[in-house]
């Protein structure tokens, strides 16, 4: 399964009134990580999408917030495949600071599904499969690829 | 297989699906009904092909709206594979 890490510094945006990074910006992190992970397994999702014309919607999310981050931070998104499946793949994602790399800030499954932009639902394209997890694919699917994170677990 | 076996298919599929139990099914039955949504029927869908042997194209499934759909669209690909 394919794993890629996306940097990125906190922005004086990101932050909230608590001067903490909000909690809506992890989510655009863990987007554009997805992004990049797809870029570095071949497939370039601005112009997939127009060929296509399929999308690969959110449509499953756990995150905990653990330690936060503070306008300035190196981020560290780390994201790799959780499960791969024909109707869903999950990307898992651990944060990071660079400064303090063995320290977990931030954690994250997500779980995107695929559709035809009009018309509905559709099972994942082998292209997406061999982005997230490989040519050898096939042997790696599982049946379905829920999120696990639960808000108890540590 | 019968298009009563490919309900009763159709039943025990779904069950593992919704992890609850669907039965009594008919060929009219609209499986928007079933509280099974797209993604689940995906799976569904995926699971018959599996053990029945057949392909159904997912834009095929577009406009599927009863089992009766289903059932008509999974014995046309059993034909097209045969001939």
């Amino acid at each position: 399964m394919r794993t890629s890490i996306y940097r990125v510094r906190v922005g004086y945006v990101d932050t909230d009134q608590a001067q903490v990074v909000h909690h809506s910006t992890y989510f655009r992190w863990l987007e554009q990580a997805r992004v990049e992970l797809l870029r570095e397994g071949g497939l370039e999702y601005k112009g997939w999408e127009a060929v296509t014309r399929l999308g690969l919607p959110l449509v499953d999310a756990a995150i905990r917030y653990i330690q936060p981050c503070r306008f300035d931070d190196i981020v560290l998104v780390e994201t790799v495949i959780g499960a791969a499946a024909r109707t869903a793949i999950r990307f898992d994602s651990t944060l990071t600071l660079e400064s303090k790399p063995d320290v977990v800030v931030t954690q994250a499954q997500i779980r995107l599904a695929c559709v035809h932009l009009e018309h509905g639902a559709r099972r994942v394209p082998e292209e997406v499969l061999r982005a997230c997890v490989g040519d050898d694919y096939e042997g790696q699917l599982v049946r379905t690829a829920g999120t696990r994170l639960t808000l108890n677990s540590k | 297989m019968t298009r009563i076996e490919l309900i009763g298919l159709f039943e025990r599929t779904a069950t593992e699906i919704a992890e609850r139990d669907i039965k009594g099914l008919s060929e009219l039955t609209e499986i928007s009904t079933l509280g099974i949504d797209s993604l689940g029927i995906l799976e569904l869908v995926g699971e018959m092909e599996k053990q029945l042997g057949v392909q159904l194209p997912d834009d095929q499934l577009v406009g599927l709206t009863t089992i009766r759909d289903l059932i008509d669209l999974v014995e046309k690909r059993r034909q097209m594979q045969v001939s």
